[in-house]
């Protein structure tokens, strides 16, 4: 009867609802400790108040208008950041010359946090779209240059050997050989650059303001609306959350082989 | 000399900074020949291979094929790597892998494709046209390897320990199996091993290297007659001559003897 139990709980344990149930549980005792006064419900409101301006914001087409101009932005930057990293990667991982001569450069350029070049950005771009998306692209570039620069060093030789045997052309090899089998690694990356584009995505906005979820949150708290300010940021932890599971859905898709290859390995 | 030469190696000479892998071979390859290469680990006949395929250029010397010397790796030729494994892309199906033997020929896709097909029956591996590679056994891997080499028709093939990581029952199998393709495709191969029984069973001739630096020390003829069939081949008594004689060209002073 008790080994049951145990292993009852055990397999309730093994599911992921225990996350979210976790998240739940915080939630009640937040609002418990808000209703009893345990902590001050003028700087922290009762997460029934934060979904409730949740609710009101979204509804009125506020959030979703902040929102859609935060993730425009982080996309659009995005974009033009894998445009430019991955083909600029897969050059330095196959090119020595091109590698002595960039490396020093990136690896000066890619420690450097990407808020302290927002002052020189808007030096040189003003305040408006170019220089935002200038920021985020800049800041989710490096994550997936140097990933896409590492997989390509890294591809088994023995298959490069092999495109040579095929006399397969440099181009053909690194487009036909080094690419697919770089592609996990640069997935990878991929991923870390797009929560970058997001946290620059709101940072910028936080500093520049204007419009976007980063503008409405800072200007929430500004006016005393804490409320409002809270409701902003759990918006911003659902669109972290869908936005991982898009891509690891996407990842899943594109790059079956290789989640399949490397479960049949262990 | 009988046949003409297929492959001509004069003089050639492998130095890797200072380490000198392979040093002044002289040797000819003759057409339809199935030539073994053996020697220890390390003594240099895998630089040798990748030398013949145009992989790496020689220090000194030169590589000739038909006549022509060869400065890169020549598109009538077809190596199968000891890695066999990895030298498979793990994205493509087992009939993309062979046909993508085909990827520098200006043939349309979808003749590549029933070229493809074809050598995947001439393998056995029909059925498993459709599988990924990582869904095959090491031996299975090895036939889409051959495979691949099929499809490319090209006149000779080379192979770096095919067979090495093999169970014994796959191995002999796929011997046999290389040995019909062979005759029946009417290749040149030179095959690299460090199992001289493998060597005696499959060739028509065995050189001997010996490492530091790389030189082939002996030449063995092997006459023994075709078809070869695994058991009885193998207790023939001429076999266990040519054994003698390769173990004694291959052995070394101050080791342990493996003849009395």
């Amino acid at each position: 009867m008790r080994r049951l139990f145990v292993m009852k709980i055990r397999s309730i344990l093994n599911t992921r609802l225990t996350g979210v149930a976790l998240i739940i549980t915080a939630t009640c005792v937040i609002e418990l400790l808000v209703s009893w006064q345990w902590v001050d419900p003028v700087y922290v409101p009762r997460p029934s108040t934060v979904l409730e301006s949740l609710a009101a914001t979204m509804a009125s087409g506020e959030l979703p208008t902040h929102i859609g101009i935060t993730l425009g932005r982080a996309f659009v930057a995005y974009s033009i950041a894998i445009l430019i990293a991955v083909p600029f990667g897969i050059l330095l991982g196959e090119s020595r010359i091109a590698f002595n001569l960039f490396d020093p450069l990136v690896q000066a350029f890619r420690p450097m946090p990407s808020s302290a070049i927002i002052p020189v950005a808007i030096l040189f771009l003003g305040i408006g779209d170019s220089m935002r998306l200038f920021v985020i692209a800049f800041a989710s570039v490096w994550p997936v240059l140097v990933a896409a620069m590492d997989a390509v060093k890294r591809v088994d030789p023995i298959l490069v050997e092999t495109g040579r045997m095929l006399n397969l052309s440099r181009r053909q090899i690194a487009l036909r050989i080094a690419l697919p089998a770089a592609a996990p690694a640069i997935a990878t990356g991929m991923r870390i650059g797009l929560a970058i584009a997001l946290i620059l995505s709101l940072t910028v906005e936080m500093i520049v303001g204007g419009d976007g979820l980063g503008f409405f949150i800072l200007d929430a708290e500004r006016s005393f609306q804490f409320a409002r300010m809270f409701a902003g940021i759990v918006a911003i932890g659902v669109i972290g959350f869908l936005a991982n599971s898009a891509f690891t859905a996407f990842d899943r898709k594109v790059l079956r082989w290789h989640h399949q290859s490397v479960l049949r390995d262990k | 000399m009988s046949a003409p030469a297929a492959l001509r190696l004069s003089r050639i000479t492998k130095d890797f900074d200072g380490n000198v892998a392979v040093s002044g071979v002289e040797l000819e390859i003759r057409v339809g020949e199935l030539l073994a290469i053996i020697g220890r680990s390390g003594c240099g006949k895998s630089t040798l291979l990748r030398i013949m395929a145009g992989l790496v250029q020689p220090t000194r010397g030169l590589v000739e094929l038909n006549g022509k010397p060869i400065t890169g790796p020549p598109e009538d030729l077809t190596v199968v790597f000891q890695e066999y494994g990895r030298s498979l892309l793990p994205w493509k199906t087992v009939v993309s892998n062979v046909a993508f033997g085909l990827s520098a020929s200006p043939m349309e896709k979808k003749e590549k494709l029933e070229r493809a097909l074809s050598s995947l029956d001439a393998v056995g591996l029909l059925k498993q046209a459709e599988l990924y590679p990582w869904q095959l056994s090491g031996g299975m891997q090895q036939r889409v390897a051959l495979a691949r080499a099929l499809a490319r028709k090209s006149s000779i093939l080379l192979m770096d320990e095919p067979f090495g990581s093999l169970d014994a029952q796959s191995r002999l199998e796929l011997q046999d199996e290389l040995l019909r393709l062979w005759s029946s495709f009417g290749m040149t191969a030179v095959i690299v091993t460090h199992d001289i029984d493998e060597a005696i069973y499959l060739a028509d001739r065995v050189c001997v290297m010996r490492g530091s630096p790389g030189v082939i020390s002996a030449q063995v003829n092997i006459e023994l007659e075709r078809p070869r069939v695994q058991v009885e081949t193998r207790g023939r008594t001429e076999f266990s001559a040519l054994r003698r004689e390769l173990y004694e060209a291959l052995s070394e002073r101050n080791k342990t003897p493996l003849l009395r």
